[in-house]
């Protein structure tokens, strides 16, 4: 031992180095630099491939630390991780160091899956150490002892800390890491990324504001070799323009997957992933004991089996979704196929990473292009991973709802100085966080306003009294009933909408959306968790099903499964293009493709970013217009609909629409007569918002996002069946309370962020305004086609038939009556 | 007044009857002068906010306002509210209880009768207090008048369900509340403004009126 007690050693890892030999392991001159780190009591991002050492990178400070310093009471260290399922497998890895060094404890876990036995010894008797989830963080900062239990943490590490960066999880999570470092000045902060584009903000936003010396960033291992491999289709002239399964490459797939020991097979969405199971199970021999199945919506006992499975290598292939992007390692894994486009270089390189885990290895993975110009795309990815160019995440600011629950949390617990919180104090604190670090004081009194009276007129919420301000000045709840229903809400992912699926005997399957189960009738059957099932009844949020013999089965659809292709991806593909169309280089994937391109070009052009391509084409159905953007599906939709308000302004026209990742459709009864003036005119910045609020209803958009939104702020709450008697008298569907308030309270600030997160969230707004500025500085090229180009084929094959026009909700309502009593 | 076709309303037959669907969620029934609506809840927003969940006021005062405004375009008659008057038993203090009490001065009492439902549970004595005259069903001319619908009960007209219905064409959806007439049984939407819709699924021999923009369409049986 080279250090005393007390005394942070700056030679660490004695006993650890030693560890590390005893396993035959090399310590990693990352993981050292790491343990150094945290030793002088820095903070920072570990930044390195999965599979990579990463976890030993961020355990070895802390470890060392604690096993020369045995002494230490009470709780110094959380390991937060992004999943509650990883929680277990987390805590085993972290254990394996402290049992060799019989060290004499051990990590423990606290999460939703918890007992409460458990959870109330973890308070009684901290643990040294703890996994957690940052909704049971969140969960223990909003009791009493909070203070008391967390304020001789020495540090924080946050796990796949990349995961939780876009989402409203990671501003719950820098929230809480605020009020810890409020708590413990000397906090050190740890994160755990794989690779990152935006590295610079991951670390601000872990951080925080306030930390006078930038967090450190330990590079870890060069990026693995990945290599990206195209399952070419043998003749490009059958292989199908449009379409999204990728079913017809079956054989192919299945002899890749008998070529390799494992292989683990992603899908993008969960329907895909069934499907897919259900073609591999029929054609596959010894698929029973072979073949499993992996994605979220599945029970947790039927994950974890597969899991096991996999581990051992005792399962040939999975089909998996982005449910195995993450965690748990499988070094068993020989290969990685991915079914259609990954949508993004940043997914694939992560899904190519969970094989060939040892160090030194290669990392391959196996796109399989479900429709022709998928093979753009992945040629793209490769370029893009090549490059070392990946998505950067976007994370969410100055979320009300979030801040609106975290305050609560905070009025609940205390701190050194008393119950509830002090205003000044903590608004200090929280600006010291990158999500809120420009929170103005209209927006903090706002939500001040909104816990202690409901609302801004004070007059217009009588009885309601959730937080109060007490005589000292502190903020505080009083009611045990609210600190229940609080603590029973908090966190930030959403789950409503979802239905229990289940054996009429009694063994769970999962969840499906509640809407698809709405549209079954009970004898109907559907493909779910890789079976046949029939469906019995539906009882207390529970769909009881059993198995079922036949054919005619539908698949259920999961709410946002598609996901647009990402901005850099789109650049990309763009790049690969105008390679081809100046150069003629070519990849494997368009060398595939040429005959296709030739095509397009034959009867049109390339649609590149040297111009925007504008086709237009008449058939039976009337008048197709075509425009190329490669902005993305979603700022796609936008721009279809702005274009066919601008356009009926000007000939009053009703049109279908259709978008995908490359443009969109616009179809229409009467010809669009225009000269390039007009176009410019349609396709300009000018009056932009205006217009989009015009064109779309934004408001049906705005309503979609205040489901999450009211749920975070405790205006409504998960129905959990069976449970809570006295919740049943306050339930109310998010749409009911978005309505009541743009009735009475118009000017309520969540009902503003409910807009805005539609129009960047849904809507893309800044890709779509990005892409108009881009079409302002090229020249259009309209071109009339005979017949419909390879690029404006899967447009016209997948319209979704969405109407726009100018009607009034009267005549839009007779047309649906109309319509539901015509196909009857 | 009574026969008036407003383009607004659907003037359906019911156990012999001629009755009328209006939009404000009510049914007129000319030859009894009955004006019939379900589902009140009264007092919801205000049971939400003592629970610490921010929910404007606004939602009784409008409530109680279109309630007048039926009474008054339909004088002389009396108003039936099928059940679920209040949503909760209030305390005497809460502020809501004086502009009800207040209102009730304005129509009279007596023009306001009570099929109790489940929320109004514990509400006789109350409502005694208020003079307001109250039972557990009614019949009237062969038509029972109840809260909760009961399955061979011929001829009833209810509430509790709050039903509503989905629409989709186009790409568009719509979730609105409808009138539900089942052979031998008309179902109320919810007259409250803070009350939500449960999805029904109608038979091939039922009639749905859906209620948007001030308007009741009709969606006619299936198997007509």
């Amino acid at each position: 031992m080279s250090s005393t007690a007390n005394h942070l050693s700056c030679s660490p890892g004695t006993r650890l180095e030693g560890w590390f030999q005893q396993r035959a392991w090399t310590v990693f001159d990352f993981q050292r630099t790491a343990w150094h780190a945290w030793l002088q009591g820095q903070s920072g991002i570990i930044h390195s491939p999965t599979g990579s050492g990463k976890t030993m990178a961020a355990w070895g400070g802390p470890l060392q630390h604690l096993l020369d310093n045995p002494a230490l009471p009470g709780l110094r260290l959380l390991w937060i991780t992004p999943l509650r399922a990883l929680a277990a497998d987390t805590a085993k890895n972290l254990n394996t160091p402290l049992t060799d060094l019989q060290a004499g404890w051990q990590v423990a876990i606290r999460t939703g899956d918890t007992s409460s036995y458990q959870k109330q010894k973890l308070r009684r008797q901290p643990p040294r150490a703890l996994v957690t989830t940052p909704e049971s963080l969140a969960l223990m900062l909003s009791y009493v002892d909070a203070y008391s239990l967390f304020r001789r943490l020495d540090g924080i590490v946050v796990d796949e800390w990349h995961e939780l960066m876009d989402s409203k999880r990671g501003v719950l999570l820098q929230l809480c890491l605020a009020r810890l470092r409020g708590w413990c000045p000397r906090l050190r902060t740890w994160g755990v990324s794989a690779t990152l584009a935006n590295l610079d903000t991951a670390a601000d936003m872990l951080l925080g504001m306030t930390s006078g010396s930038a967090g450190r960033i330990v590079q870890g291992m060069q990026p693995k070799n990945v290599q990206v491999d195209s399952l070419l289709p043998a003749d490009i002239g059958s292989f199908p323009w449009s379409g999204h399964l990728g079913l017809k490459q079956l054989r192919p797939v299945l002899e890749a997957i008998e070529q390799a020991r494992t292989t683990l097979l992603f899908t993008n969405t969960r329907s895909q992933a069934e499907l897919w199971h259900q073609a591999i199970d029929s054609v596959m021999p010894g698929a029973a004991e072979q073949l499993g199945l992996h994605h979220g919506s599945l029970d947790r006992d039927m994950r974890q089996t597969i899991e096991q499975r996999l581990a051992s290598g005792q399962i040939r292939c999975v089909v998996a979704t982005s449910s195995l992007d993450l965690g748990v390692d499988f070094s068993s894994i020989e290969q990685v196929i991915q079914i259609g486009s990954p949508k993004g270089a940043a997914r694939l390189l992560q899904r190519a990473g969970r094989s060939g885990h040892r160090p030194g290895d290669i990392s391959r993975v196996i796109c399989v292009p479900t429709h022709a110009l998928e093979m753009l795309e992945i040629s793209a990815a490769r370029h893009a991973i090549e490059q070392q160019q990946l998505e950067s995440r976007q994370p969410y600011q100055l979320s009300l709802d979030v801040l609106a629950q975290h305050l609560v949390s905070c009025a609940l617990s205390g701190d050194d100085t008393g119950k509830g919180f002090e205003p000044n104090q903590l608004l200090t604190e929280i600006q010291g966080s990158h999500a809120y670090r420009h929170l103005s004081s209209k927006d903090w009194r706002w939500v001040l306003t909104f816990i202690t009276q409901g609302g801004a007129a004070l007059s217009a919420y009588p009885n309601f009294h959730k937080v109060v301000r007490n005589p000292q000045g502190r903020y505080v709840v009083t009611s045990k009933r609210i600190a229940m229903q609080h603590r029973m809400a908090i966190g930030t992912i959403t789950c409503d909408g979802v239905m229990g699926v289940q054996f009429v005997k009694g063994k769970k399957l999962g969840y499906v959306e509640e809407s698809f189960i709405a549209r079954l009738k009970p004898g109907e059957r559907f493909l779910f968790a890789g079976r046949s099932l029939e469906l019995k009844r539906v009882r207390d949020m529970t769909a009881y099903v059993k198995t079922a013999r036949g054919k005619d089965r539908q698949t259920p659809r999961w709410m946002g499964g598609r996901m647009p292709l990402s901005a850099l991806l789109s650049d990309a593909v763009l790049a690969c293009i105008d390679s081809y169309a100046r150069t003629g280089r070519v990849t494997p994937e368009l060398q595939c493709l040429q005959p296709l391109l030739q095509l397009q070009q034959q009867r049109s052009a390339l649609p590149s970013g040297q111009h925007l391509l504008i086709e237009q084409t008449n058939s039976r159905e009337g008048h197709h217009l075509y425009l190329f953007p490669y902005a993305g599906r979603l700022a796609h939709e936008g721009l279809a609909m702005l274009l066919a308000w601008r356009i009926s302004q000007a000939q009053p026209t009703t049109f279908s629409f259709s978008a995908n990742d490359y443009g969109f459709e616009l179809l229409s009864r009467q010809r669009i007569t225009a000269d390039q003036a007009a176009w410019r005119e349609w396709l300009s910045t000018d009056q932009l918002q205006a217009d989009i609020k015009h064109s779309l209803n934004a408001t049906e958009m705005a309503r979609r996002h205040f489901r999450d939104i009211a749920r975070i702020a405790g205006l409504v709450f998960p129905g959990r069946p069976g449970k809570h008697k006295s919740m049943r008298q306050i339930q109310a569907s998010s749409g009911l309370i978005f309505d009541v308030l743009r009735d009475y309270e118009p000017h309520n600030r969540l009902l503003q962020q409910a807009s805005q997160e539609a129009f960047e969230r849904e809507l893309d707004f800044n890709r779509l305004r990005n892409a108009l500025l881009r079409i302002q500085a090229v020249p259009l090229r309209l071109m009339s086609t005979e017949r419909l180009s390879p690029f404006a084929f899967p447009l016209w094959a997948d319209r979704l038939r969405g109407q726009l026009s100018s009607e009034d909700w009267a005549t839009r309502t007779e047309r649906m009556l109309a319509r539901i009593s015509g196909a009857a | 007044m009574t026969h008036r076709a407003d383009p607004d309303n659907q003037s359906i037959v019911f156990a012999g009857q001629r009755m009328t669907l209006l939009p404000e969620h009510a049914v007129w029934w000319p030859q009894q002068r009955r004006l019939l609506v379900a589902d009140v809840h009264l007092g919801k927003d205000q049971l939400f906010r003592s629970r610490g969940i921010a929910i404007p006021s606004g939602a009784l005062q409008t409530d109680l306002q279109r309630l007048q405004a039926l009474l008054k375009h339909y004088p002389d008659s009396i108003l039936t509210v099928l059940g679920d008057l209040v949503h909760a038993r209030p305390d005497r203090a809460e502020p809501w209880v004086s502009s009800f009490e207040q209102w009730l001065q304005d129509i009279g009492p007596q023009r306001l009768e009570v099929i109790l439902g489940n929320h109004d549970r514990h509400m006789a004595s109350m409502l005694d207090a208020w003079a307001i005259a109250h039972r557990p069903d009614q019949s009237l001319d062969g038509v029972a008048l109840l809260h909760e619908p009961e399955p061979d009960r011929q001829f009833q007209i209810a509430g509790h369900l709050h039903p509503g219905l989905r629409l989709k064409a186009d790409g568009q959806r719509l979730r609105l509340p409808v009138f539900w007439q089942q052979p031998g049984c008309l179902v109320l939407p919810a007259f409250g403004r803070f009350t939500g819709l449960a999805d029904i699924q109608p038979g091939e021999h039922d009639h749905v009126f859906p209620v948007q923009a001030g308007k009741v369409f009709h969606l006619p049986a299936r198997g007509a």
